[in-house]
């Protein structure tokens, strides 16, 4: 009994010293685990992805939360189902992916939506202020009778601005820019907030941007025409062999019991993560290149 | 002694330690010997290093000599790069050099090790094969695997900024063609506003330009070989030929732009057109083979039973 009051007491001496001990790293710690987590999920770039696809009302760790739980459910089911651990874990794996990909399929679309109504918009202003208009008039009228996919942001833009005075206008600018998450309207934000602060030319600055920005998406458009074919077969790859055994489990159940023993639940899992590889290989191989959004220092203009 | 009994003394001792710890690591002033100690170990000058011993056979002359130092170089602008990156793999080239060595030598001696194991594991006579194997691949593989990861580590960070510097030219150009900047403060305020690795490249060209009072196509130059860009290099000689046929500045960024672009997509198209020939070896390799494996374990599961039974 002695020994034991003993242990204990220098156990939690122990404790109380290193709680002592490490109590100062406690934040810092916290600030790194955070940090990791957040690098790990990818948090931000979910957040930038969201905000481009247009599905603002959802939040990074709500979506985040949603993908889980639906890779959960679904890794469920196919045990319940075919009762193989390996087939739960690749039907979340696959639900996982999934839905990332349903993403990036809403955000590109969303993106080039966006981007060609904005560079209609850029078109649109420049005629506008050949007219002898302001910017503010420029606005003004891509609010009212611009193209009709650039004409609820802009009209946005306005209202949250309020007036006409120029930093408030900028404040709303930057206030789009980050709710829009777009690099086509960060550019436009640079020239709006170059116009307003140091008395930039507008036309030109604008006429520069549609030049550039339409050349990059002609090349974005080749870009997505190559690589549709190749996309579709990695997809087609990756997918054939389950339909295969899926097939098989419906047709001649008996033939798949082996999988169900130790030794051919190994070699599935193992033969089903060497194809998880193989997919990830090929799909590297068929990455488009993406227009990225580079941060900005708006106070150095 | 009974274990329990063993187990408290385990215990006192971990307590005794973490006291010792507790008092050792408590904030206190320094004592006035300490602070002198402190104040001549930092006035103390540091010897002259005599070059590692990597470093003084890269130096030599020969035929090893030569290719090692164009490793080496490569190495340096990899180093340089990740270092602009904040993504510092070692301090120095000669520290990694040596890491790569101590690297080898724990492989050699970890590949030893296990082999003797696996030998005795196998109970065979004779020589240990898997001993005299395993260290020679350890020792070459985790180097290499070392060596790999900086390079490819710093190809990535050269494609990002390949990818992004048409982003900066073209800002440059807009920001000229606004007329708020002048075509020298066109560049430099257009990589103040992008906060990026390839703004951040630029930015130490025009440093360079502003330090050692050279033209911005010699900075460039220098901030290409240094990094290992090859697009700061054609940056320069278009500034080269620009300056020389008097092309306007917003021309030229929009020119090059357009041109980096282009040789990037021209890559892309390139790597599309092979990819359904390319992708037969993955197809191969990733797909047929485990549905392979996956078939005879089917095959020969039933068969094994079969055999077992008769």
């Amino acid at each position: 009994m002695v020994v034991e009051i003993v242990a204990f007491a220098a156990l939690a001496g122990a404790a109380v010293c290193w709680a002592v001990l490490v109590a100062p790293e406690v934040p810092t710690a916290w600030r790194w685990l955070r940090r990791s987590v957040r690098r790990l999920l990818r948090v931000d770039q979910v957040a930038v992805d969201l905000a481009q696809a247009d599905l603002r009302w959802f939040t990074p760790a709500t979506w985040i939360a949603v993908r889980w739980a639906l890779a959960a459910v679904a890794g469920l089911f196919a045990y319940l189902l075919f009762g193989l651990v390996v087939l739960g874990l690749v039907a979340a794996l696959a639900a996982y992916h999934l839905v990332g990909l349903g993403l990036e399929a809403l955000r590109r679309q969303a993106e080039t939506r966006r981007q060609r109504a904005l560079l209609d918009a850029m078109r649109f202003g420049i005629s506008v202020m050949s007219r002898a208009g302001g910017a503010l008039q420029m606005l003004q009228a891509l609010s009212q009778n611009g193209p009709i996919e650039a004409q609820p942001i802009f009209r946005e833009l306005l209202a949250e601005a309020g007036s006409d005075k120029a930093h408030l206008l900028l404040d709303a600018v930057q206030r789009m820019r980050a709710k829009l998450a777009d690099p086509l309207f960060d550019d436009i934000s640079i020239v709006l907030v170059l116009h307003w602060k140091q008395g930039g030319k507008l036309v030109p600055a604008l006429e520069a941007l549609v030049a550039d920005w339409n050349e990059t998406l002609r090349l974005q458009r080749d870009a997505k025409a190559l690589r549709a074919g190749v996309e579709a077969s990695v997809l087609l790859l990756t997918v054939l062999p389950f339909v295969f055994l899926l097939l098989m489990h419906f047709m001649a159940p008996a033939l798949l019991v082996p999988l169900g023993r130790p030794l051919g639940e190994i070699v599935f899992a193992l033969a089903v993560a060497w194809m998880v590889l193989g997919y990830r290989v090929m799909q590297r191989m068929s990455e488009a290149p993406r227009e990225e959004r580079i941060s900005l220092n708006e106070a150095a203009l | 002694m009974t274990p329990l009994t063993l187990l408290s003394f385990v215990l006192a001792g971990v307590f005794a330690a973490s006291l010792a710890g507790l008092y050792l690591a408590w904030p206190r002033e320094m004592t006035a010997e300490e602070w002198i100690r402190h104040r001549r170990q930092g006035r103390q000058t540091p010897r002259a290093a005599q070059p590692a011993l990597a470093i003084r056979v890269v130096n030599r002359d020969t035929g090893l000599g030569l290719r090692l130092r164009w490793a080496l170089r490569l190495l340096r602008a990899d180093l340089a790069l990740l270092r602009l990156r904040g993504e510092s793999p070692a301090e120095s080239e000669e520290a990694l050099v040596m890491g790569l060595l101590r690297l080898g030598a724990l492989g050699i001696g970890g590949g030893f090790v296990a082999g003797i194991a696996l030998w005795l594991a196998a109970g065979q006579p004779g020589l240990p094969t898997s001993a005299l194997l395993l260290p020679v691949a350890c020792g070459s593989l985790f180097p290499a695997l070392r060596w790999l990861r900086l390079r490819s580590r710093a190809t990535q960070a050269r494609m990002v900024i390949k990818r992004r510097l048409p982003r900066i030219l073209g800002g440059a150009r807009v920001l000229l063609e606004s007329g708020a900047v002048t075509p020298q403060q066109a560049l430099s305020t257009a990589v103040t506003v992008y906060r990026d690795s390839a703004s951040d490249v630029l930015r130490e060209a025009l440093l360079q330009q502003e330090v050692r009072r050279v033209e911005l196509q010699q900075a460039l130059d220098q901030v290409g070989e240094t990094y290992g860009l090859d697009e700061l290099r054609r940056l320069a000689d278009a500034y080269r030929v620009g300056t020389k046929h008097g092309t306007q500045m917003a021309d030229l960024l929009t020119e090059y732009a357009l041109r980096l672009r282009e040789s990037e997509h021209a890559a892309y198209r390139e790597r599309m057109t092979r990819a359904p020939v390319l992708m037969a070896v993955p197809a191969l390799v990733f797909f047929v083979l485990p549905l392979l494996a996956v078939l005879f374990l089917l095959i020969l599961f039933p068969l094994e039973s079969a055999f077992t039974q008769l």
